[in-house]
């Protein structure tokens, strides 16, 4: 296969990722459903994976590129395994709304398998012998500069939904709306006239 | 803790485009590394051969 083949195909995974991680995004702050740890972990995942295509890109198509994004994949479809497992008990409930009749984490793991099955196809077409030297391609900037953004956007919304404890199991609401919340309602004691108020 | 892992994330993406492969590795490494420990606690990848209905 030519080089060009390889790049088209890593610059479409990251299209297809980006597409995922943005939906995600969308369903977080238009339908306001608040992410789980382990929904947050199979995000983070999701822009591991897509480390190996970047490194494609930039560094030239190696198989040991493949190779780091399908141990995460590998790692990810695990944990969204664990996610179906808590709730493949009847009446045990589920964790968000449904899409296209599928949970998200399910998506997750269907997605994952399908990138693995991907990476392994284009490891067994690559012959590493024909590439040499730095592949850097313009157009591989259309999907990275998103992937970025994406990521930078992620910072602020896992910042505003946990701050920097461990987040919750079960998130109800952002953790920047109650610590300013808080914040608002003890400032006004702190400037009254006593300062015993906490101890009362 | 989680911001943080995610800016872990994107400092590979940055080093490849600065084309620094070394740095780019490391940071991936280290991305992977924290990540599963960081989450080891809720995983329990072992009890997914030991689940029983």
């Amino acid at each position: 296969m030519p080089h060009r083949f390889f790049v088209i195909c890593d610059i479409l995974s990251l299209a297809v990722i980006n597409i995922v991680i943005w939906a995600s995004l969308y369903i977080q702050f238009a339908q306001y459903q608040l992410p789980c740890p382990l929904c947050l972990e199979q995000r983070m995942g999701l822009f591991g994976i897509s480390l190996g295509y970047v490194f494609n890109l930039y560094f030239g198509v190696k198989a040991r590129h493949y190779a780091i994004s399908t141990v995460i994949s590998l790692l990810i479809a695990s944990i969204a395994m664990i996610q179906i497992l808590m709730h493949i008990v009847p009446d045990t409930g589920s964790y968000g709304s449904p899409f296209m009749g599928l949970h998200l984490y399910t998506w997750v793991f269907i997605i994952c398998i399908a990138i693995t099955v991907w990476n392994l196809i284009l490891i067994v077409l690559l012959n590493e012998l024909l590439f040499i030297g730095k592949t850097s391609e313009k157009a591989a900037l259309i999907v990275v500069i998103p992937l970025m953004l994406c990521i930078l956007v992620n910072v602020i919304a896992s910042f505003a939904e946990c701050g920097l404890n461990r987040c919750p199991t079960d998130p109800k609401s952002y953790w920047i709306n109650t610590f300013l919340k808080d914040n608002t309602a003890v400032n006004p004691q702190h400037h009254g006239k006593t300062h015993h108020t906490d101890l009362d | 803790m989680m911001p943080l892992l995610f800016i872990l994330v994107l400092l590979p993406v940055i080093f490849s485009l600065l084309q620094k492969y070394n740095y780019a590795l490391i940071t991936t490494a280290m991305f992977v590394v924290v990540w599963y420990a960081y989450f080891a606690p809720e995983l329990h990848l072992l009890k997914l051969i030991d689940i029983q209905l």
